[in-house]
């Protein structure tokens, strides 16, 4: 009798515990998992389902590297001494002024990568709309030719996931410049790229604040490239006198130019271009490059006419001050 | 004596027509293949959600332990 309960009741928990077990080891695969990819997922979160998440930590150690290779930079003012003549001595000094915005492009090589500068060739790897053609007063404004010096920051996650982040940064500028200058008659130079030491997992409006707090080191153009997607990128607001000189660069990770829409946005709106929002829009529908959007590699990258329009009035505008600038 | 077996009621456990082959083929996925997908996917999802955004809650903790001590 005892026997026979005993099997009954070993059959019963045999009934119940297999299953809920499985369940639970499933629930457990699917938690280890989460914890051991913890980075891309939050990624994914962040970046497609335009979620609030803070990325870990652990690219930290990562930064100072770029950062300490900035003692390169005393080997270009080695050849100071060189010329002990105290009359050459002079000239150099009278133009500290100039050296002081040639300083940045000392920053570019901070990393071992030598080959940095070498002119890029790579044509653009996404389809770009030819420019269409403009009525007479706007052709005059496309003529002129704008050369805007840039400096771009680069987050650290993007440092740490490509190895050749500054020819990267390089490439984006050359194939942005490309299309600015098609469309509104504006270059772009690169004129240093750094590792963006911001504050890990902050919100967008955050990361542009921090933009804002920092020196341009005598760019027109501060670009913060961020490895965050279009979703929550606040709007820039410029001055009617002036060019907004901070800009916040969004991703697209699935293009093959990952941050070549996002340059161009972030360009567009620091010239004082209006984001298009609107998805119902012919702007938005035809691929402009201010639409807040991820655009697929398939459709051209287009300027819709009053975005264009805008950027011609105002492309010739002064920046705004740097915060360096204020100090002088 | 013996009478043969009757088989009037055979015709009537054949296949159904035709007409409902896909009927049950698509109630076979559903019940086989989309709905324990379903489940399952959705315990597996739930648990990578909570692994990864929740790395020192003790559900984490105890599975990371667990995984450890194989």
């Amino acid at each position: 009798m005892a026997s026979s309960r005993i099997r009954s009741l070993t059959k019963l928990a045999l009934l119940l515990g297999v299953p809920i077990a499985l369940l639970l080891g499933l629930f457990g695969g699917g938690v280890y998992c989460g914890h051991t990819n913890r980075e891309a997922i939050l990624g994914f979160e962040r970046d497609w389902l335009g979620m609030e998440v803070t990325l870990p930590a652990k690219t930290e150690p990562v930064k100072p590297e770029p950062v300490k290779t900035e003692p390169v930079k005393p080997e270009p003012v080695k050849p100071e001494p060189v010329k002990p003549e105290p009359v050459k001595t002079e000239p150099v000094k009278t133009e500290p002024v100039k050296t002081e915005p040639v300083a940045p492009v000392v920053d570019v090589p901070p990393t071992p990568v030598a080959p940095v500068l070498v002119e890029v060739t790579d044509p653009v790897p996404v389809t770009v709309a030819p420019s269409l053609p403009l009525p007479d007063d706007l052709r005059a404004r496309l003529a002129e030719p704008v050369r805007v010096r840039v400096k771009v920051l680069v987050d650290p996650e993007l440092v740490d996931r490509r190895p050749d982040w500054i020819a990267y940064v390089q490439r984006h500028v050359t194939w942005a410049s490309q299309v600015l200058e098609a469309q509104i008659g504006v270059r772009l130079e690169l004129r240093g790229v750094v590792v963006w030491a911001s504050p890990e997992g902050t919100s967008a409006d955050a990361q542009l604040a921090d933009l804002q707090a920092r020196p341009r080191d005598g760019t027109d153009l501060l670009l913060g490239l961020s490895s965050r997607g279009f979703t929550g990128v606040p709007p820039i607001t410029t001055a009617p006198e002036s060019n907004a000189g901070y800009a916040l660069v969004p991703v697209n990770p699935a293009s093959r130019a990952p941050h070549l829409r996002g340059m161009l946005y972030a360009v567009g709106q620091a010239l004082g271009a209006a984001s298009v929002t609107d998805a119902t829009t012919e702007a938005w529908l035809a691929g402009s490059f201010m639409a807040d959007r991820r655009g697929p590699d398939s459709q051209a990258i287009t300027l819709d006419a009053d975005s264009r329009r805008r950027l011609l009035e105002r492309k010739s505008l002064p920046f705004q001050v740097s915060v360096d600038d204020g100090e002088h | 004596m013996a009478q043969p077996p009757r088989t009037a009621n055979v015709p009537s456990k054949q296949p159904a027509p035709a007409a409902d082959e896909p009927v049950s083929r698509v109630r076979w996925l559903l019940g086989w293949v989309l709905t324990p997908s379903l489940f399952f996917g959705g315990i597996f999802l739930g648990g990578a959600y909570l692994g990864a955004n929740h790395p020192d809650g003790w559900v984490t903790r105890t599975v990371t332990w667990v995984a450890g001590v194989f």
